[in-house]
């Protein structure tokens, strides 16, 4: 019984239901693929070839390569986080407050949480895609030495489902949509920075180190440095369980925290 | 699919309640509608129409009260399972802009677990139902508001609902689109699917209701069928004119009335009640016209008509 107004969770997750939410989505997000796909691709080719082409002679060897060796893994890091947080910020709170597409999809039989898992599957699909398209464009740059950098498919997915529930709980509290620059600019910005992507943690003083093992894109950039350069380290597995641990705690919270924005 | 037997109700609703924050919207409401029926909600805007719709499919968990939906509970552990059997248009339409006409159907349509041959068939009928077929590959922005209203009502059939619910369906539309949509709605009743709309048409509610409630800030006022409540509240007759018409001390010739801006309507059980009116020489432009639905709406929302 729900008639006190108190969110109860529907534990049940229909698969054809979940897949119907991301098929949703896939299919409007493939409608402007050139417009969605391309702009993404060339960004972090942009970085690559401003700081790499530009800083590299200055820099030198860094991690055991050249520069650009350095930052390639962690633009395959920066498109998941950037194309995570984006979707689920501007675009949830669009589907939201203007097109009303969850009222469209409420007034279903589709229950609150097969939708959530629709879209945040989707967001993560859409993150995998984003890893291997970069992983392609930095490839062909001669920049990624293993073939096990093909893990970064399934870590972009990780790492997507993190940002993506971090962009949702922002996002089921803010009820005007300037306000996300905020969030851009008090959390994804700082992110951007102060996570091993330009340069090694390890020249910062040390309360900075801590303060920056606390970021997720800190794991996800550590992560996919590791299985570009197919190297498999015990700490690996830490900034794996990082994450996993940083989706474990999100989750619920979306779920509540989201649901009580939407169904009022 | 759920069953229930023809006489029982197939909404069912007492001491309903909807707050938002310190603010009632739905102010304790009991209401029954049954199978087959044409359920009409009318008030003025906020007097909790779209508020108890959104409760009846769990888009809107409520506050206390007791609600049915096909004898279950629709914000109980059979929510999901009322849903199948209902479909909504909501007041705004919210149709998937970026996709064609057909595919937001097949969209929808998997929200109700279709697929495969099953989905396309059914898309394909209400293509054809509301003469949407040559317009099945066009992008929603390149539709008028007429189509799109068509296009969102057609998708609340996609699951083939036992109930529709429709939150002002022909707002905005030419007469020709709205007669379109009626057209629709009594083809559905009459196939026994029931129906519950709001709307701010006294003429659609008189022709398309058999039961409706005129609510008033989160109440009910009354309820009933249209030509019954007419009866019950008001005399047969209004005599509508120009205040300009009306001969000096018009107020105090014992008829009922009641003043709408520059014009007043008295209100009588016959012709001949009207004849102790005395109006100025000459004459302006006289109605002599049956009590109709909006006379009782603006008397029991508005000004009152029994002061």
């Amino acid at each position: 019984m729900n008639s006190s107004g108190i969110a109860l969770p529907e534990p049940q997750a229909r698969p054809l239901r979940v897949l119907a939410v991301w098929r949703r989505h896939q299919r409007v997000y493939f409608k402007f693929l050139v417009a969605n796909v391309i702009p993404p691709f060339l960004e972090p080719l942009m970085m690559l070839l401003a700081l790499g082409l530009g800083l590299a002679d200055y820099i030198g060897a860094i991690g055991g390569g050249g520069y650009t060796e350095f930052l390639a893994p962690g633009m395959i890091a920066i498109s998941v986080m950037f194309s995570a947080t984006f979707e689920t910020t501007y675009g949830t709170f669009i589907r939201m407050e203007y097109e009303k597409i969850y009222d469209a999809q409420l007034a279903s039989p589709t229950s609150f949480f097969e939708m959530l898992l629709g879209e945040v599957a989707w967001v993560c699909s859409k993150c995998s895609i984003f890893s291997l398209g970069v992983l392609l464009v930095v490839g062909a740059f001669g920049l990624i030495p293993s073939w096990w950098s093909l893990l970064a498919v399934p870590a972009g997915f990780l790492g997507g489902m993190v940002f993506a529930l971090m962009g949702l709980l922002v996002t089921s509290q803010v009820r005007e949509i300037n306000n996300f620059n905020f969030y851009m600019t008090g959390i994804i910005t700082p992110m951007f920075f102060f996570s091993g992507v330009m340069f090694p943690l390890d020249s910062l003083p040390d309360f900075l180190q801590y303060a920056c093992l606390c970021l997720p894109l800190t794991h996800l950039v550590a992560v996919m440095r590791a299985v570009s350069a197919g190297v498999f380290e015990t700490a690996l597995l830490g900034h794996l369980s990082v994450l996993l641990a940083y989706a474990a705690v999100l989750w619920p919270l979306a779920v509540v925290l989201l649901r009580r924005r939407i169904l009022v | 699919m759920i069953q229930a037997k023809l006489s029982e109700p197939i909404i069912s609703a007492r001491g309903l309640i909807k707050c938002f924050g310190p603010v009632r919207a739905v102010d304790c409401i009991d209401f029954e509608v049954y199978p087959g029926e044409c359920f009409g909600m009318l008030g003025p805007n906020g007097a909790g129409k779209t508020s108890t719709m959104r409760m009846l499919y769990d888009f809107s968990p409520r506050t206390a009260g007791e609600l049915s939906v096909f004898g279950l509970d629709p914000a109980g552990r059979d929510s999901v399972r009322v849903r199948q059997s209902i479909g909504v248009v909501p007041q705004a339409d919210n149709l998937d802009l970026e996709l064609t006409v057909r595919e937001n159907l097949e969209v929808y349509g998997g929200y109700y677990g279709l697929h495969g041959r099953k989905l396309r068939e059914r898309v394909e009928r209400l293509l054809e139902l509301m003469s949407l077929s040559d317009k099945a590959r066009a992008r929603i922005k390149q539709l008028s508001g007429g189509m799109k209203r068509r296009l969102t009502i057609v998708r609340a059939l996609i699951g083939d609902p036992r109930l529709v619910v429709l939150d002002e369906p022909t707002t905005g539309l030419d007469p020709h689109a709205r007669h379109q949509i009626w057209d629709l709605l009594r083809e559905l009743t009459g196939s026994g699917v029931t129906i519950v709309l709001t709307t701010h048409y006294m003429d659609e509610a008189q022709r398309l209701c058999d039961r409706l409630v005129i609510m008033d800030q989160g109440k009910i006022l009354c309820q009933g069928a249209p030509d019954e409540l007419i009866h019950r509240h008001l005399p047969r007759l209004v005599l509508e004119t120009g205040l300009q018409n009306l001969a000096d001390g018009w107020g105090e010739q014992g008829i009922r009335f009641e003043q709408r801006g520059d014009q007043v309507l008295f209100l009588a059980d016959s012709e001949a009640d009207f004849r102790l009116l005395r109006f100025r020489d000459g004459g302006g432009r006289k109605i002599i016209r049956p009590a109709n639905l909006e006379d009782l709406f603006l008397g029991l929302t508005g000004r009152g008509l029994d002061e």
